[in-house]
């Protein structure tokens, strides 16, 4: 019996812990918006700034099809090795950002405008709180990684790739 | 073993709930009437507050563009509100008209198919069953956004778990990064195992497939 209560209080006990621990990380650490993608693939290495992404103001404007299907974005921070050659040649953001749909290229500091260092990270994600990893060898952090449709069992190229135009 | 097998699941609901609690979900999860998109993040005394970009210590306070780009509050507070993501619900705010989110990069509205069907899921676990809209989904996404690589079409053949889903794939790959994350439990699981199913029987059009 004894054992049997002591059983039930360390359950409670490590629950409780964990709880604490848990909502410790998932507290707002009072930063971007929710859905803000820091890619920092090549810019530290190129001295810019990286590119911050804000979801919420695209999908103000456009349904996620447009990009994740249409134009072939993958759903995965940094995945798509996305850089200013290909961006010039009219993908990835340059299917609109090129002065006709929206602002072109010349505005290098509107999309490089994060802090330098900021590793790729998808910003306030919930993965991100769970499962932020120390450092950040990859490149990718927290919910960056949400290993996407490349990962799983089926075709080895992104769903969005595979079938977009 | 059992009985720490057993002690350990008790652990993770006690843990569970406390994160609930935290995130004031516990009401929608015990409540009688399955929780609804209207009724869900009602709370009224709640005040959206949104980072300026210049202190989000994400963006560079020193950056010449600091100044050009837009408050996201001077824009989201207009939407309808919410208490998790960014704050705002906004599958409500499209199809209330608030915002309208051009469907198709350069041709005007084309015929992008939406699809109204209901899945229930999870129906043989312990909390709330999940009724997963398709049509708010299509309004957003096109089919091949899910289907056949991250979902399967057929019932039953996408192996869904809250595990996979809080490590980034299946829901998890959009809700917890962009759509509303996953403390929101209760926006899924939000059809109670006590009330009668409001859905007819598999097979009927537009009906909820059964897991």
């Amino acid at each position: 019996m004894m054992k049997r209560m002591r059983l039930i209080a360390g359950g409670v006990l490590c629950a409780l812990a964990a709880s604490v621990l848990l909502a410790v990380m998932a507290a707002p650490e009072a930063k971007a918006e929710y859905g803000d993608v820091v890619i920092n693939n090549y810019s530290d290495k190129a001295g810019m700034r990286p590119a911050v992404f804000p979801h919420w103001y695209h999908r103000i404007r456009f349904a996620c099809k447009v990009c994740h299907a249409d134009l072939g974005f993958k759903f995965k921070a940094g995945g798509n090795e996305i850089n200013m050659a290909k961006i010039i040649d009219g993908q990835f953001c340059g299917a609109c950002h090129n002065g006709e749909i929206a602002w072109s290229v010349e505005n290098c500091n509107i999309c490089h405008s994060g802090l330098p260092g900021t590793p790729t990270q998808f910003h306030n994600s919930s993965q991100g709180r769970l499962f932020a990893p120390k450092g950040g060898a990859s490149g990718l952090r927290g919910g960056g990684a949400t290993f996407g449709p490349e990962s799983q069992t089926a075709p080895s190229e992104g769903v969005a790739g595979k079938k977009g135009r | 073993m059992v009985l720490i097998r057993v002690f350990r699941m008790i652990g993770v609901a006690i843990c569970i709930h406390f994160l609930c609690v935290r995130f004031g979900l516990a009401d929608d999860l015990s409540a009688e009437q399955p929780v609804t998109l209207e009724t869900f993040a009602s709370k009224q005394d709640f005040v959206p507050t949104w980072m300026r970009l210049a202190e989000d210590k994400v963006h560079d306070p020193s950056g010449p563009a600091i100044n050009e780009l837009q408050y996201p509050g001077e824009i989201l507070s207009r939407l309808p509100k919410d208490t998790l993501g960014n704050q705002v619900r906004w599958v409500t705010a499209m199809q209330s008209g608030a915002i309208k989110p051009r469907r198709s990069r350069l041709l005007p509205e084309d015929e992008i198919p939406v699809l109204d069907m209901d899945v229930l899921l999870n129906l043989r676990g312990s909390a709330h069953i999940v009724r997963f809209p398709h049509l708010a989904h299509t309004q957003w996404l096109s089919c091949n956004n899910c289907h056949e690589d991250i979902f399967k079409t057929k019932i039953g053949e996408s192996k869904i778990g809250m595990i996979n889903i809080l490590s980034g794939e299946k829901c998890g790959l959009c809700h917890g990064a962009v759509s509303f994350p996953l403390i929101g439990c209760g926006r899924c699981h939000s059809v109670s195992r006590y009330t009668q199913l409001p859905y007819r029987a598999p097979g009927a059009s537009g009906v909820g497939a059964v897991q």
